[in-house]
């Protein structure tokens, strides 16, 4: 509703001939000349803004419910507004990740410069500490919804039929939890219309919360036009132990091999792969997955092997040492130990993988072997991998480990990473052991705070040195974000 | 030190030394540091040890590097330190180096340099062919804006800042400076509200009132005659002030600061209010490249110091003549309701005219959203002002839909948030300096 003298100023008064030169107010008295057009609108402009009245509202402001966790210091608020600007995803994870522990709430003045996050992990550690203030924010703010959609029930319904392929994703996952026969029946109808790649990563989804229900869906998956959704459905099959699929490679590796006694004491285990794969086992196989490098046989053999529980093994009365002794001499003795090395990480067990651990091949073998390890062993693996001589993936080893460490394995890690960064080396192992700080930053106990807060010292001349720095300042700044939060619960 | 880490950092000429300085306030990089009632000092472990002291009246500081910035990280550093350590910044005798310096500082500056008095005679001859000029350039506006009324503001917000910026450097050339900025100021008014005709109409009639006064000069009270040629752009030297201005002493609360980034040079609006005299004060501050502010005026503190306004028939912009002490506070000297503070700003208003805007603080009020996403702030009563600008996260965090205490800049038509009180505690809503 714009005033008649406005609206003349704004059409134009040379266009609007008839429109209003004069306010209709007193104003108008002010000036006689009829072409103080402006000056009028000076004059109103001055009445107006000094008889300003507001406008009046009596409907209800919704206020934020009083927080149910506890609240943080000023003193932990500047070093999280810290770490916020730091803009590091690494070092937020780990402040999320204290506050939940420690039962505080994020800082209400710090919330609208972390809600906007578009990283998933981020945000699933911040709902729960995001507080009352949290979700009064979200539910003004679209940009945060997000949020209250973490919390929402019978959310994951909207979001499996209208979400992001990653929402689709998620929405399954929280499906499966509640209820896996319903989400499976989602999944199968579902399946058929997307394309390659959404069906691997949907069947992915299974793996966490896989049982014998699923063997028909994923039998079917073996039919499926993309060798890379075969795969993932033949790794999941090879994962239930009572399957007809593990029950038919078990089926091919049995005639292939047989145990033979020379001279006395050499024991030979004896491997003769099937030389041709028929239909059936094309599609078990799935050789057109071989990769480089790899024979089809070889990798076949590989597949079948791993397939098979390690139970069938025990039938010669070997311990797994003795067994890989026995196929050393054995011209495919490769492709059994990777068959092997895939069974011992799927069923997760300890006493093979302990064994196979020296002969993983790739890093990605090495850490699902190392995954089936108690954490003492793991502690001791990683403790006895000696200097110098550590080129594996240590950082994914290490974290394997449950948080937080126990304190004397914390403190032995802590002291070699202080000494090699104050070492001159320039092997990549000084950069694969550099890459650890932020984990053991993560992982080192409160008791150990104060050592770890104490300063390294780098040497200067290695060619590394950027790389330590680097690190270095990651680690302090993990352990400055959990000493903080570790002060506040104390008092 | 009772200062927060945020009020201290607001001291750091940029960001770049706010981090800097964050990561030396650790004990390890300091020796020697202590303080007194008047000062804080330490040395600093650098690519070379640096001396580094702070006085606690203003935050003035001198440091031994060579760092162009000022204050430079080690002065920010000390101070973080001192508030977040307090233990590694004991109370101790002052050394040598510290002394020296204050002593220097408290010594009056040597006497004004003993300029030649101007020729009085050749002074008038100027400021009389200036006037001139000045008449010629706010001619030449009267006509192109009595024009644009003539061919519609639609017409004109369609064409963009160019007809503005032009008008703005017609009025630098005709030495009228101030009303160049606030040509400049204007042309982000169209389009920007649904209320933008009303707005931008009312502001070019305020210059057109400006432009009828200035012709009229001697017709007007003295005081006014200093606010009209104030907004046309005549000037006072700070010494000019000092010896006319009227000095007020008392405690005032800063209640927050906007700084504006020009080409080469920053602006800072800082707005205190007196807890004695009721008094707003504006304290205009101007830093160019890297340099901070001369005054460290952090939101949220009380200050104690003599101010000298400019002449004026409602004297807002004054200068620091002498600065006693500084303390923290979360005490506002704030209007109760929001009628109260519009009837303050009417009596401004009926006092000067053409004031533009003024520092507030209004106790329990609590903002929200309207459906549309625009913010807004409601106070006991129910009353409502709009908030000016987008972005309210901070504030509607801080508040969630409770009362605070907000300090803001009123321009007569919303509030622009300067910090808010909540719970006792200050917050600066607005970027450090």
């Amino acid at each position: 509703m714009t005033d008649a003298f406005v609206r003349a100023a704004l059409v134009g008064t040379a266009r609007d001939a008839n429109g209003a030169r004069a306010t209709g107010t007193a104003v108008d008295a002010l000036f006689r000349d009829d072409d103080a057009f402006l000056l009028r609108a000076g004059a109103r402009d001055v009445y107006i803004r000094a008889g300003l009245r507001p406008q009046r509202r009596s409907d209800a402001i919704e206020a934020a419910l009083p927080e149910t966790l506890r609240r943080p210091s000023p003193a932990l608020t500047d070093v999280l507004a810290e770490a916020i600007g730091a803009n590091n995803l690494e070092l937020l994870y780990v402040m999320a990740e204290a506050l939940d522990e420690a039962g505080l709430h994020l800082p209400h003045a710090l919330l609208p410069g972390i809600l906007g996050t578009r990283d998933r992990q981020l945000r699933s550690a911040l709902a729960p500490i995001a507080g009352e203030r949290g979700r009064w924010l979200a539910r003004r703010n679209p940009a945060w919804s997000w949020l209250l959609a973490s919390i929402a029930s019978g959310d994951a319904a909207t979001q499996w039929e209208e979400g992001s392929e990653q929402q689709a994703a998620d929405a399954l996952r929280a499906m499966r939890l509640a209820d896996p026969a319903a989400a499976r029946e989602q999944l199968e109808a579902r399946l058929p219309k997307e394309k390659a790649d959404t069906r691997a990563a949907m069947l992915m989804v299974l793996l966490p919360t896989l049982s014998p229900d699923d063997e028909p869906l994923l039998e079917r998956a073996l039919d499926d036009r993309s060798s890379a959704v075969k795969a993932i459905a033949a790794d999941l099959l090879a994962r239930l132990p009572g399957s007809a699929f593990v029950q038919r490679m078990q089926a091919r590796l049995e005639p292939a091999v047989r145990f033979e006694r020379k001279l006395l004491v050499q024991r030979v285990l004896v491997v003769e792969p099937p030389a041709e794969l028929d239909a059936a086992a094309t599609r078990d196989v799935i050789p057109s997955r071989t990769p480089q490098g790899t024979g089809t046989r070889a990798y076949a053999w590989a597949q079948i092997a791993g397939a098979v529980p390690l139970s069938f093994w025990s039938r010669f009365g070997l311990t797994p040492q003795q067994l890989l002794d026995a196929a050393a001499k054995s011209e495919w003795h490769e492709a059994l130990v990777s068959g092997w090395i895939l069974a011992a990480a799927r069923q997760r067990d300890a006493a093979w993988s302990r064994t196979l651990l020296p002969l993983a091949k790739t890093e990605e073998e090495l850490v699902a072997l190392a995954r089936a390890l108690p954490p003492a062993e793991l502690m001791q693996l990683l403790a006895s991998l000696g200097e110098g001589r550590y080129e594996v993936p240590l950082a994914a080893m290490l974290a394997l480990l449950p948080r937080p460490w126990p304190r004397a394995f914390a403190h032995g890690w802590l002291q070699r990473l202080r000494r090699a960064a104050a070492q001159r080396d320039d092997s990549s192992g000084s950069v694969l052991l550099a890459a650890t700080a932020e984990l053991t930053a993560r992982g080192i106990p409160a008791e150990l705070f104060a050592i770890a807060a104490e300063e390294w010292t780098l040497a200067q001349d290695s060619w590394s040195l950027h790389e330590w720095a680097h690190r270095h300042r990651r680690f302090q700044q993990i352990i400055r974000i959990r000493k903080a939060v570790a002060e506040e619960t104390r008092t | 030190m009772q200062w927060t880490t945020e009020q201290v950092l607001a001291a750091a000429p940029d960001a770049q030394v706010a981090s800097a300085g964050k990561k030396l306030a650790e004990g390890r990089h300091w020796r020697n540091a202590g303080q007194d009632a008047e000062a804080i000092w330490g040395e600093c472990q650098g690519s070379a040890l640096y001396q580094v002291r702070v006085a606690l009246a203003d935050l003035a500081s001198k440091c031994s590097c060579p760092s162009r910035k000022f204050p430079c990280k080690h002065a920010v550093g000390l101070l973080v330190l001192a508030v977040q350590s307090p233990s590694n910044v004991p109370e101790a005798a002052r050394p040598e180096w510290v002394a020296s310096w204050i002593e220097k500082r408290e010594k009056p500056k040597a006497a004004a340099k003993e300029e030649k008095a101007p020729d009085p005679q050749a002074q008038a001859k100027r400021a009389a062919q200036r006037h001139e000029r000045v008449l010629e350039g706010l001619s030449a506006l009267e006509l192109w804006m009595n024009d644009a009324v003539r061919n519609g503001l639609a017409d004109l917000e369609s064409r963009g800042t160019a007809p503005w910026e032009q008008q703005a450097s017609r009025l630098v050339d005709a030495q009228a400076p101030a009303l160049a900025t606030r040509m400049r100021a204007l042309a982000t008014l169209a389009g920007a509200t649904d209320d933008w005709t009303e707005r931008l109409l009312g502001a070019l009639g305020r210059v057109a009132l400006l432009i009828h006064a200035y012709r009229r000069l001697e017709q007007l009270d003295a005081k006014l005659q200093s606010d009209v040629r104030a907004a046309i752009g005549w000037t006072l030297t700070e010494d000019e002030v000092r010896a006319h201005g009227e000095r007020v002493a008392d405690e005032w609360v800063v209640l927050g600061s906007i700084v504006e980034d020009g080409d080469r040079v920053r602006t800072q609006r800082a707005w205190l209010a007196g807890t004695r005299s009721g008094r707003t004060a504006l304290v205009l501050q101007f830093a160019a490249g890297p340099a901070g502010f001369a005054h460290v005026l952090m939101t949220g503190t009380i200050v104690d110091a003599d101010l000298i306004f400019w002449p004026s028939a409602y004297p807002q912009r004054a200068l620091i003549a002498e600065r006693r002490s500084q303390r923290s506070t979360s005490a506002l000297a704030a209007h109760a309701t929001i009628a109260s503070m519009l009837d303050a700003a009417a009596s401004a208003l009926a006092a000067q005219p053409w004031l533009w805007r003024s520092g507030v603080a209004i106790d329990g009020v609590i903002p929200e959203l309207d459906a549309r996403g625009n913010a807004w702030v409601r106070d006991r009563e129910g009353d409502v002002l709009p908030l000016a600008g987008r972005d309210h996260w901070k504030l509607l965090a801080l508040t969630g839909g409770h009362a605070c205490g907000l300090t803001a800049e009123w321009d007569g038509f919303a509030l622009t948030p300067l910090a808010c009180v909540v719970d006792g505690v200050f917050h600066r809503l607005t970027e450090a300096a």
